[in-house]
């Protein structure tokens, strides 16, 4: 066992962890932050994908000790989270809100130019896929901020979607960079 | 994964002996971008593991005074392909920058991707074909080796249980008039069913000296088309239309894949391949500016 400490968005969190401990299950199960999934455990979907002192990497495949003393960003970085919800989610009181982000007490004001690219390019179906691919296409952009379509495929090369056919993820690639472009740097 | 104790040693003379002192059960840890995935298999179950990510002068790139270029053996692949190469080093940054994927690069090292030493893989190619040396520690001291003799032919690398490999020294940016490296993969992230590499060197009058044509993916370590290569030696490089390429891409692919040999269908397709690639390799070195 060691003790380690990881800045994950911004906040110190500190654990007592078998070295065996990936860095994905820091995240999700002493962090406690569950936007970040696990696809295959095998550094092939890129579903894991989080930033690690400014490099994406695949977080389940680096151990936690690894990343001691290092700053992690999840994909619960990029828009102020204010999910407390209103009121308890049921079936009955989603069929009562337009859009899921009521729901969650949301809005979309607060989304990074990429979420609300996906969200207004159709680019996620279930979703599984999204938290790894908005971490990477985020790292990928603040490099090349023109990026010509083929180039957002290969940069997106490790991450696996089994629902949109990549097409709609590659349009909302192209539109938040020119969104933040246009913000400037 | 079995239990294992961690270590991240901050100096290379600690990590020696670490090494030492754990025994030859211990595995070091570069990036851990193989070495995880085994773990995770319990296709390794070592009882200590050494990392090599805190040590600083692992993962430095500077140049000796003849120009060769050192590259730390923890340099992960992010780091090569956003490194200000010029000259045929520029193939460096960006063999390093197309293997993989994105995510993998940030971790992934160059020392890893000699040492894991799987024959699929870019850098043991780019390794063989540029000549590099190896220069490896332990607690007895550094030596270094040519990286044709850094890996088994049986597979796997020579080091030994206590050895570190701590730098790889490329040769300096103007020594090969030409270079050129080509792979083929199904998907962009896969490893690749051949990749080649195309290392010229000429004289003063420009002619051949030594075409070292080096392919990866077909036997255990980097197979090296001798005989193919020989033949472009004494040729201009501006004469290289003249020459039958297909010819000499044939003879390379039968040098290091005879057909006799390539029973399977996926053989039957590298050795297509190899023909393809070489012929494309040989074609760039001729084009001006190759
Ligand atoms: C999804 C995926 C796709 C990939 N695709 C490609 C590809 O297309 N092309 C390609 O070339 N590679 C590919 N790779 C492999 C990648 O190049 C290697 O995983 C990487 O190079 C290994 O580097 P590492 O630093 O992570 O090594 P580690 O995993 O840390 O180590 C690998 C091995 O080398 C030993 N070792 C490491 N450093 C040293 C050292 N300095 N001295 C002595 N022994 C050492 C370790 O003990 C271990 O046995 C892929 C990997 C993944 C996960
Ligand atoms: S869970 Fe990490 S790449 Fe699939
Ligand atoms: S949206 Fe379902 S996997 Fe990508």
């Amino acid at each position: 066992m060691q003790t380690i400490t990881i800045h994950v968005n911004g906040k110190k969190v500190r654990g007592t962890i078998d070295e065996r401990m990936l860095l994905i299950e820091f995240i999700r199960d002493v962090a406690n932050l569950t936007g970040t999934h696990a696809g295959c455990w095998e550094a092939r979907c890129g579903a894991c994908a989080v930033e690690l002192d400014g490099n994406t990497v695949k977080s389940c495949n680096v151990l936690a000790v690894q990343a001691d003393g290092c700053s992690v960003f999840t994909v619960e970085s990029l828009s102020q989270q204010r999910l407390k919800p209103v009121e308890h989610v049921t079936t009955q009181s989603l069929a009562g809100v337009y859009t899921p982000l009521q729901a969650i007490g949301s809005s979309a004001a607060d989304l990074h130019p990429l979420q609300k690219a996906f969200h207004t390019c159709h680019a996620l179906q279930c979703g599984f896929c999204t938290p790894g691919m908005l971490m990477v296409l985020k790292g990928f952009l603040a490099e090349n901020p023109s990026p010509t379509r083929e180039e957002v495929r290969m940069a997106i090369a490790g991450n696996i979607c089994r629902c949109t056919g990549y097409q709609h993820i590659v349009d909302a690639a192209m539109m938040a960079a020119e969104t933040l472009r246009a913000a400037g740097p | 994964m079995t239990p294992f104790t961690y270590f991240q040693p901050a100096g290379l003379e600690e990590a020696f002996s670490l090494v030492a002192e754990h025994g030859p059960g211990t595995r070091l840890m570069a990036g851990g971008q193989s070495l995880l995935l085994a773990l995770k298999e319990r296709l390794a179950r070592p009882p200590t593991v050494v990392s090599l990510s805190r040590i600083p002068e692992l993962s430095a790139i500077s140049y000796a005074e003849d120009g060769s270029l050192e590259v730390g053996a923890a340099t992960t692949y992010a780091q090569l392909q956003k490194a200000a190469f010029t000259g045929w080093h520029r193939h460096i940054s960006a063999i390093a920058g197309n293997l993989a994927d994105r995510s993998v690069r940030s971790m992934g090292t160059i020392g890893g991707g000699a040492c894991q030493a799987d024959p699929r893989y870019d850098v043991p190619t780019l390794l063989v074909a540029s000549a590099a040396r190896m220069v490896i520690g332990s607690i007895d001291g550094m030596r270094s080796i040519d990286a044709a003799a850094f890996f088994s032919p049986a597979g796997g690398t020579t080091l030994g249980p206590r050895d570190i490999l701590c730098r790889i020294v490329f040769p300096p940016a103007g020594v090969f008039a030409s270079f050129g490296f080509d792979k083929f993969r199904f998907r962009v992230f896969d490893a690749a069913v051949v990749n080649a590499a195309l290392a010229v060197t000429t004289d003063e009058a420009g002619r051949i000296t030594i075409a070292r044509l080096v392919f990866g993916g077909i036997a255990a370590c980097p197979s090296v088309a001798g005989a193919a290569g020989a033949r472009l030696c004494g040729v201009q490089l501006n004469e290289f239309a003249s020459l039958p390429v297909a010819d000499i891409a044939a003879q390379a692919s039968e040098e290091v894949l005879p057909i006799a040999t390539a029973t399977t269908r996926h053989r039957q397709f590298q050795s297509e391949l190899i023909k393809t690639i070489t012929t494309g390799l040989l074609t760039q070195a001729g084009a001006p500016g190759g």
